[in-house]
């Protein structure tokens, strides 16, 4: 018999909390050489200038794969956790700097003295928001006062009570929403709940902002929350254009409000620093933060990319407001989880569990991709009931100059057969073919900023830049396309994608099928291009059989992809990388 | 010519010579089955009959290799609208098809449910259904869904349609071989050869070609690209002298290639070749912990077991899952309490002990801080030997380590042999097998840890 569902949440919670620390420790039993090989240490660094904020450290070689909001200490490399606890911030790639700001959360501690000529090392630090987690599905389960939220979770909350429609048909149409925009917008301001599907490109994020801003015009208090401050700052930036006047708060740090306009938000550094001030608001917080907020009570809870967020930290959500909508995809990426885990609940996030329990609305437009560039995303993940737009069904890549058959605009979608073999995790062949492809469009016309390259692995990512950096030397850095993997590019969207797996080894690929393989994330690489996508893909891949039923079914999507997608040969190049 | 038939789909995934030799092989050659497929095979039939026991089913029955009467007996039955029909057969031109069972859907559709011995689903046996649902689609009206029925009798279900592409590829390389459209894909040594009818007729290609793949964990497609930059024999990759200049030719990634050339050394000087630093606390660690994982099912856990290295006499195995344990919580919670008075570093070999006192958790969930903190000092002989050591052979399991270190271990096969048998017979209550197994896997760990530690150079 299964365990009841709180103590099933917080088994998972812990479990992943002693796979991060298990990691970590296998990480810091690495020698530093390993440690900066694998991605997980920077070294060779020294301070520049110090201050209040934290350090600007000179750093003359960065491969690492910190990513801003990592927490990380500042050391001699050697005995690790006696470093200073830092947060990573960014690193300047033109000026050869890497920022890092004080953890103001850790116990503060100076800098370990090191000898005249030795060098720093920035090494990954565990952090740890299980306890906070944990309490809140206990409160959860446990307080008389979230009642509602709990019945709620577990599927008996009931659709007909009654609650105030903030808005109308009207407003819908008004704002010029589409009929299935529409429909989620009505059910949205007149009923308890209500979980909106919205795939690739179908107006999530503006739906979502529609929304907040009719409760924010009846004079409503709204919480958004989401599991990434970018998911957050993306939806409160949407407010902010629609409706400048509406009060909105993010909490977080400084280095969290990327994205977002600082004369029309707000910041607050903490949720316990955050006070109602009474009438109308808007207030953004992630779902790590969220439990800072307990015994507030808003009007409505909106959650953000809910197919990112597990159910533990919902829990932590779901009480804080009277009304909850939830805005995902089940579809794309799931929630981040380390561990191995034989409870399903594990990998479940709340948009599923929502969807699974009541149903859900599908925004079944898609103001991205044209329609050619729909159709296989349509059928493979949507039942066919995703379509393209009128206004971007037509829309195409158009490249000045005599280019490869390969950017022509038709077809919008190719695979560029690889011929590689061997290769796990990086070709240089395949990396040299992206970039050429790359420097090609933009010579042509196409906006370094509407081109990016999605490659599962840092490696063969690094090698792209390398190439890019080498190959278009009057953009900087910061100018270049981006390129790197999926997971930053949930969410966003480029005229020209090229997809890149880089691997064409079917049995070395099976030691991380779950990555692999996953369908959720191949949905999300298929679905970033609006005019034109180029899959470099290996036939040999087709051979690998994942073990894990989830994995097979994204291997054969991935049949199904070669199958489907007409076919350009690159250019001759020799069989090896 | 042999038909394409379920268990060849099955097993393709494990070698992709392996329909091949079935198909145009040297059939004076085929070996019998090992004592291991041998007790397994016995296991697997035991646990259908006992499922079959538990159902209202009607048996195909024929005489053995009269594959036409039986189908025509399993279209006689469909015909009748019988429920549930055991052991029926499917043929159709080249593709024979022996479902353990077929079921009659609600919507009045057959539907294929195989049984499987193991606890989780697996992709051959998902090919395996797929194809003789595809087999049956062809014959009545196509089934959307297929079943696998595990071990403990729970039925996954999948939708056909969703694995429809993966089928076809698979189909379409057994008919390219059937057909010989496609040549002989040669030998290539993987782990499960030890195991293969066909092991002596590959190893013997192996040797005479002195294949690269006779050295460890080489992939067909990187042999593919050495065969590319002129590295064809095993002796060949042994003598790269320029990893770097190789790493270009082939594209292979250089710490690969280096990887490469320490194993094929290994192998051909019969030796293993330490290259690497070990950690310090693995000189001292005194404590080991072994645990019996059953491979093929991944995650059914039996025995969790202790050794103190500077007391060898002092052996303890704690917390069986097995059935005649009356109180499996609480061996394990003294298991955990035990260890968790111990200190310092705690010797492992790989993940089973990490994933064994995890999954042991669902006993006892309060148990977690103790399970955290033990877990927290566990240090991996098998990462370490990695780390410092190319060895002349396969070392997923502690004895097959041992063995390809060169170091004495007592009665290797025997003991597997003894442990298997009482994993899969349900009647057998003789836990001393394994006992045998942790006692050896033990011993062998810290064979290999002293081994280790006296070969690598200092950290």
């Amino acid at each position: 018999m299964k365990a009841p569902l709180p103590e099933r949440l917080i088994a998972i919670l812990a479990r992943e909390r002693r796979a991060g620390a298990m990691q970590l420790r296998d990480v810091h039993a690495l020698s530093l050489e390993e440690r900066v090989e694998a991605g997980e240490a920077v070294k060779e660094l020294a301070v520049v200038s110090s201050g209040k904020d934290g350090y600007t450290l000179a750093c003359p070689e960065f491969v690492a794969r910190f990513r801003a909001g990592d927490t990380l200490y500042l050391g001699d490399g050697t005995a690790i956790d006696a470093g200073a606890a830092v947060v990573f911030r960014e690193y300047d790639p033109i000026r050869s700097l890497v920022l890092v700001d004080h953890d103001r959360f850790a116990a503060p501690r100076p800098l370990p003295a090191v000898g005249a000529g030795a060098k720093l090392v920035l090494d990954r630090r565990d952090a740890d928001f299980a306890d906070r987690t944990m309490a809140a599905v206990r409160a959860l389960f446990q307080s008389p006062t979230y009642a509602a939220a709990r019945e709620l979770l577990i599927g008996r909350a009931p659709r007909t009570q009654a609650v105030e429609c903030v808005a109308g048909p009207e407003r819908a149409r008004a704002l010029g929403l589409d009929a299935t925009q529409s429909e989620a917008f009505s059910a949205a301001c007149s009923q308890p709940f209500a979980f909106v599907q919205g795939p690739p490109g179908a107006g999530k994020t503006r739906l979502a902002a529609a929304v907040i801003g009719a409760f924010v015009a009846a004079g409503r208090r709204v919480l958004v929350t989401a599991f990434t401050h970018r998911a957050v700052n993306n939806v409160l930036e949407a407010v902010a254009r629609t409706d400048p006047s509406a009060p909105i708060v993010k909490i977080g740090a400084e280095r969290q409000f990327e994205g977002l306009d600082r004369t029309r938000v707000q910041s607050v550094p903490t949720a316990r620093a955050w006070r109602d001030q009474g009438g109308a608001c808007v207030v953004g917080v992630t779902t790590h933060a969220a439990p800072g907020l307990l015994g507030q009570q808003f009007d409505l809870a909106l959650v953000d990319e809910a197919g990112q967020v597990s159910l533990a930290h919902a829990c932590a959500v779901l009480p804080l407001a009277r009304r909850l909508v939830c805005v995902g995809d089940h579809l794309q990426l799931p929630p981040l989880v380390i561990a191995e885990h034989r409870d399903p609940l594990a990998r479940r996030s709340l948009f599923q569990h929502m969807h699974e329990l009541y149903g859900s609305f599908l925004l079944s437009s898609t103001y991205r991709m044209n329609a050619e560039l729909c159709e296989f995303p349509s059928r493979a993940f949507y039942g066919g009931r995703l379509v393209a737009a009128a206004q971007n069904a037509a829309q195409r890549l158009c490249i000045a100059g005599d280019v490869s058959p390969i950017l022509a605009p038709d077809p919008p979608a190719v695979i560029v057969p690889q011929h590689h073999r061997g290769a796990r995790v990086m070709s240089h062949a395949e990396a040299r073919l992206a970039a050429d492809l790359v420097i090609a469009a933009v010579r042509g016309g196409v906006a370094p900023t509407e081109v990016a390259v999605i490659a599962p692995h840092r490696a063969h990512g690094n090698r792209v830049r390398a190439l890019l950096r080498r190959g278009l030397p009057e953009l900087s850095a910061e100018l270049l396309p981006v390129v790197d993997t999926v997971e930053r590019l949930q969410g966003g969207e480029r005229d020209l994608i090229v997809l890149s797996f880089a691997a064409s080894d079917p049995q070395a690929v099976l030691g991380e099928a779950q990555f692999f393989f996953s369908p959720n994330r191949l949905n999300v690489s298929l679905t970033r291009a609006r005019k034109k996508l180029i899959v470099l893909l290996s036939e040999r891949l087709l051979d690998a059989y994942p073990d894990d039923p989830e994995s097979l079914r994204g291997s054969d999507l991935l049949r199904r992809l070669w199958s489907t997608l007409p076919r350009v040969e690159g250019p001759a190049s020799a069989a090896g990388a | 010519m042999r038909p394409i038939d379920g268990t060849r789909i099955k097993e393709s995934l494990t070698c992709e010579r392996l329909p091949w030799l079935d198909f145009h092989g040297p059939r004076d050659q085929v070996q019998q089955p090992t004592e291991r497929m041998r007790i397994l095979f016995q296991s697997g039939q035991r646990l259908e009959a006992r499922i079959l026991a538990g159902m209202d089913v009607e048996s195909v029955r024929f005489d053995p290799g009269q594959f036409d009467v039986g189908f025509a007996a399993t279209l006689d039955a469909m015909t009748r609208r019988v429920p549930a029909i055991a052991n029926g057969v499917l043929k159709l031109g080249e593709f024979l098809g022996r479902p353990d069972l077929l079921l009659l859907s609600e919507a009045g559709v057959y539907e294929v449910a195989d049984i499987k011995s193991t606890q989780k689903v697996h992709a051959a046996a998902m090919m395996q259904i797929a194809f003789y649902s595809r087999l049956l689609g062809q014959i009545a009206k196509p089934p959307r869904h297929g079943h696998v029925i595990l071990r403990s009798g729970e039925r996954f279900t999948f939708a056909l349609d969703e694995f429809a592409a993966s089928l076809e590829r698979l189909l379409g390389r057994m008919q390219s071989l059937r057909n010989r459209v496609d040549t002989d894909p040669g030998p290539h040594r993987v782990e499960a050869c030890v195991d293969c009818r066909w092991q002596a007729v590959c190893m013997n290609d192996l040797e005479v070609a002195d294949d690269p793949s006779l050295a460890p964990d080489l992939t067909r497609e990187q042999k593919g690209a050495l065969a590319s930059a002129g590295i064809t024999t095993l002796r060949a990759v042994a003598a790269i002298a320029d990893t770097r200049a190789v790493a270009d030719a082939s594209g292979l990634a250089h710490d690969l290639v280096t990887r490469f050339v320490r194993r094929a050394r290994a192998v051909t000087e019969g030796r293993p070749q330490f290259y690497g630093a070990v950690r310090p606390e693995l000189a001292s660690a005194d404590l080991a912990l072994a645990a019996l994982v059953d491979e093929r099912a991944k995650d059914a856990v039996v025995a969790v077991a202790g050794i103190v290295a500077s007391r060898p006499d002092r052996f303890r195995v704690r917390w069986m899952r097995a059935r005649e344990h009356a109180h499996p919580e609480q061996e394990f919670a003294e298991l955990v309490k035990n260890l968790a008075r111990t200190h310092g570093p705690l010797l492992i070999y790989g993940p089973s002990v990490r994933r064994a006192l995890e999954e042991a958790l669902d006993l006892d969930p309060s148990l977690a801080d103790a399970v955290e903190s033990v877990l927290a000092r566990t240090l991996d002989v098998r990462g370490e030997l990695r780390r410092a050591c190319a060895l002349p052979g396969f070392d997923r399991r502690p004895a097959d380590a041992v063995r390809a270190a060169g170091l004495a271990l007592v009665d290797h096969d025997a003991i597997d042999l003894d442990a298997l048998g009482y994993l899969e017979d349900d009647a057998r209550t003789d836990v001393d097998s394994v006992a045998r197994w942790l006692r050896r896997d033990l011993d062998a760990l810290l064979a290999l840890r002293s081994f280790v530690v006296a070969g690598a150079a200092p950290s």
